[in-house]
């Protein structure tokens, strides 16, 4: 009984991180460690 | 703002933009805002206006201090590059761009702020990683040119993405490696859930029916690894095999299959199963190809090779005739530079790129020449010079008659070399094929007779086969496999952390072979640029001579003058009447006092006496030589050399030691090459004097034919061939775009030293690999009998399998040290 339990959320977690993929989600993984520090509706000129 | 370069002299100063430092008497100084400021170009003074202006001044407190200084390089390209992008959507329009220029997070968050701040643009999202940019603006509001305009305005090129790129083809593969490793990957975790149960199980006493589902459990986990993350090994030994080859993934795939289909009948037979062993293999195999090919996508640029170089629109002159064009009547109108024709007359600006190779017709202008000829000093060009496409115009303005353009060009032909020479590059056997195209047969060979011998033996067809197949999967066990890709996977990382890409796993290998070292001359092992050597007088002392010759230099752009300048620390003297005669010199007055300073024929030509042996011997000596006369008497000269660069010699030194041979290309003469070896001083370091750049390629094959492995190291468009031909290219990553892709391993930071490093890396890398392969051998050497006689053991032989693994993985690991 467990088996199958395993196996189908296991492939439940598999689709959604092909969904995730195919969306973009991994397309830049670079940007958002820079991007958490930028707010977005500040002033620009604020020094 | 937050970095401040110190300056180290008096007459230097950092652009207020882009932090370059400039000779303060060069920089362009312009008041913004009440400040008094200073650039190195106007390209960067106008992008720093219009930053204060539009309130992004912040992007100069948030850049950080791994800033590159560098001029922004102005660009003009027409928005039909990129009309073939765009795509409608709802409310307007859509466009995928790459952006050059990026060299940091602030560059992005600038872009991002100042494009979304116009009205129209709807949402635009660079990528950090690419730096490709997704542009949707709304239709009526803004159009395509003026949001190409803005981002030019800043700083940046925008540049169309094309499909056949190398750049996107390798994204694709790489997208492609990361799918099937992480579905391998995925499979592979819940896989070991039960492989680690039936080991436990084997040992502690397991419920048949248990024992039974785990198997079918693993059964079903490990098809989509073999079938889908495999399925690259699959393709690959079957076309290997079509032309009678084994290679790695012959290899790779026969492991795994082996496994698996014994499984799948040990599954039936009640016997056990191996499913573990071909979705590892397949998995960590696959972690090394996404690696190598995130490697390869980065070094390769979005933009056209050709299209960095050429600009896309030129000022064509319609009925060109030279009285109406110097009398004013006739002015340029700009035009794409596909509609020009050989034959057309053309208008080039000073700070242009030359957009066709041609002829000039009217005005005279020095050309910098470097990225396709030998030589790193300008050329002056006169009436009847020939001028080629992708050349910068420094400082005249010139009108060509066009010649040649497009894919006629020199600089066409010399991207033709370098795609010739790639076709026709020789692959070098790496040490695993060459193992695996004994091995495999050999494997084969065994399993066939295993089958013969169990059969005439028993005449029981089934044990007779599973004895055959058990000898296929413990004969191709992980160690095997993994000897050469995780040596190479570890190897690659630790050249990256230091800086240097390799664009494919087994270059590393082929490198540690190399016998000869080839390296360019102007670049590489030089700066490529002027600096002062020595100054000789006559009759006054240094001093006096360097402020007279400064003060009156420091009013030309010539590089000579750049370079006597930078070398002046204190202040300048006035100077009157100063006059520049392109191609031979300066004039002026000083103090009531005539100063020439040029060439040694200009000075000549205005009737001083010269000392002409003494100067001409110290430019056969390859050195630039500015002479200085005073009131019409000769007063001395400085000497000039392209510098060496600060850590050439010692990479000499240590690949001297290593025994290769060194050998430097040179289009100087003779004696100008023999005092650059003799100011290296490095033992046995050899030098080809008077190469042509077309002929730098032919120099390497005639080592290569000679028997001779040779690494290429350099950085020009010209080098690119020489690049391509050698067994290894090495590209130092200032260079330019097309010696970037001609080559296998990039340096991407401006340090030779990397060679070195790159080298001994190499060389322990091989080592490593052949210890592996001896270890994985010697694991075949006692698995194999006893599989042939059918009394191995299962656990014994998974035990046996994963000690000999960990023993290549620990062995690996010692590279990265």
């Amino acid at each position: 009984m467990m088996i199958p339990i395993s196996l189908i959320l296991g492939v439940i977690v598999l689709v959604i991180f092909l969904w995730a993929s195919k969306s973009g989600e991994f397309e830049d993984i670079e940007g958002p460690k820079y991007r958490m520090l930028d707010d977005d509706d500040e002033d620009y000129d604020d020094d | 703002m937050t970095t401040t370069k110190t300056m180290t002299t008096t007459n230097v100063v950092a652009c207020k933009h882009c932090l370059l430092e400039t000779n303060k008497n060069q920089a362009i100084i312009e008041s913004v805002n009440g400040e008094e400021c200073s650039f190195c170009c106007p390209g960067c003074a106008s992008v720093y206006k219009i930053l204060q202006e539009e309130g992004f001044s912040k992007f100069y407190s948030k850049r950080d201090d791994n800033w590159e200084p560098g001029a922004v390089s102005p660009s003009n390209v027409s928005e039909e590059l990129f009309v073939d992008s765009v795509t409608e959507t709802d409310t307007g329009y859509e466009v995928s761009i790459a952006l050059s220029g990026i060299r940091c997070a602030a560059c992005i968050w600038l872009i991002e702020t100042y494009l979304s701040k116009a009205e129209g643009i709807e949402s635009i999202r660079v990528n950090y990683a690419t730096h490709k940019a997704k542009i949707s603006w709304t239709k009526g509001v803004i159009n395509l040119r003026e949001i190409i305009d803005r981002i030019s305005s800043i700083g940046y090129c925008p540049l169309p993405i094309s499909d056949s790129d190398t750049a996107t083809i390798y994204e694709k593969e790489k997208k492609d490696y990361f799918f099937r490793f992480s579905i391998g990957a995925f499979f592979s975790m819940q896989l070991m859930i039960y492989t680690v149960a039936l080991y436990a199980g084997y040992f502690q006493g397991i419920d048949t029916g248990l024992r039974t589902m785990f198997q079918y459990a693993a059964w079903l986990l490990s098809t989509p690894v073999m079938f889908y993350s495999g399925m690259p090994f699959i393709k690959s030994s079957f076309q290997a095999l079509r032309r009678g080859h084994t290679t790695m993934d012959t290899l790779i795939f026969m492991g795994s299959f082996t496994a698996y289909v014994y499984s799948v009948f040990a599954l039936f037979l009640d016997k056990d199963v191996y499913f573990d062993t071909t979705s590892m293999i397949i998995t960590l195999i696959l972690l090394g190809r996404y690696i190598e090919s995130s490697a390869k996508a980065r070094t390769s640029n979005a933009v056209s090779k050709l299209l960095t170089y050429q600009p896309s629109q030129v000022k064509f002159l319609e009925n060109f005739y030279l009285e109406t064009y110097t009398s004013g009547e006739l002015s340029s109108t700009t035009v794409p530079v596909k509609q020009i024709r050989p034959g057309d007359y053309l208008e080039v600006m000073p700070g242009d790129s030359i957009p066709a190779d041609g002829i000039v017709i009217y005005g005279s202008s020095e050309v910098n020449e470097s990225m396709l000829t030998v030589e790193s000093l300008p050329q002056i060009k006169d009436i009847d010079g020939k001028v080629f496409a992708g050349t910068g115009n420094i400082n005249g303005k010139l009108v060509i008659m066009v010649e040649n353009i497009g894919s006629t060009t020199t600089l066409s032909r010399i991207v033709r070399a370098v795609e010739d020479a790639q076709a026709s590059k020789a692959p070098i056997q790496n040490i695993a094929d060459m193992v695996v195209g004994y091995f495999v047969p050999t494997i084969i060979a065994i399993g066939f007779s295993t089958f013969i011998g169990w059969y005439y033996l028993t005449h029981e067809l089934l044990t007779s086969t599973m004895n055959a197949v058990s000898v296929l999967v413990i004969a191709c066990p992980c160690a095997l496999g993994l000897a050469t890709p995780l040596a190479i996977l570890i190897a690659t990382s630790k050249i990256t952390k230091l800086g240097v890409v390799a664009k494919a796993g087994d270059i590393i290998e082929i490198l540690s072979k190399a016998e000869t070292f080839i390296f360019d001359k102007t670049g590489t092992i030089t700066k490529g640029e002027l600096k002062v050597e020595e100054i000789i007088t006559s009759g006054y002392d240094k001093e006096t001579l360097l402020k007279y010759t400064a003060s009156i230099e420091r009013n030309s752009s010539h590089l000579i003058a750049k370079a006597i300048t930078d070398t002046y620390l204190e202040d300048f003297m006035t100077v009157d009447d100063f006059k520049e005669h392109p191609g031979k010199g300066l004039s002026g007055s000083i103090n009531g006092q005539e100063i020439i300073a040029g060439t040694l024929s200009y000075l000549k030509e205005k009737g001083v006496e010269t000392p002409d042996e003494l100067v001409t011997e110290h430019i056969k000596n390859g050195y630039t030589a500015a002479c200085i006369a005073i009131d019409n008497k000769f007063a001395g000269f400085i000497t000039l050399s392209d510098s060496i660069r600060d850590d050439a010699r010692e990479m000499l030194l240590a690949l001297a030691k290593r025994n290769v041979t060194a050998v430097i290309l040179t289009g100087d003469n003779r004696l100008a090459a023999e005092k650059l070896i003799e100011r290296l001083d490095v033992p046995n370091l050899e030098y080809i004097a008077e190469v042509t750049p077309f002929e730098k390629a032919d120099v390497v094959r005639s080592y290569q034919q000679n028997g001779k492995r040779c690494a290429m190291v350099g950085d020009g468009i010209n080098d690119a061939p020489a690049l391509t031909t050698a067994d290894v290219g090495i590209a130092i990553g200032q260079g330019t775009d097309i010696a970037i892709e001609s080559s296998d391993i990039v340096l991407m930071r401006d340090e030779l030293k990397l060679v070195e490093t790159v080298f001994d890396t190499s060389v322990t890398t091989l080592k490593v690999i052949k210890q592996n392969l001896f270890w994985a051998f010697s694991y075949n050497f006692v698995m194999i009998p006893l599989a042939v006689t059918g009394t191995i053991h299962p656990v014994f032989s998974a035990a046996f399998m994963s000690v000999s693994s960990l023993l290549v993985v620990f062995n690996s690991l010692r590279i990265s040290r």
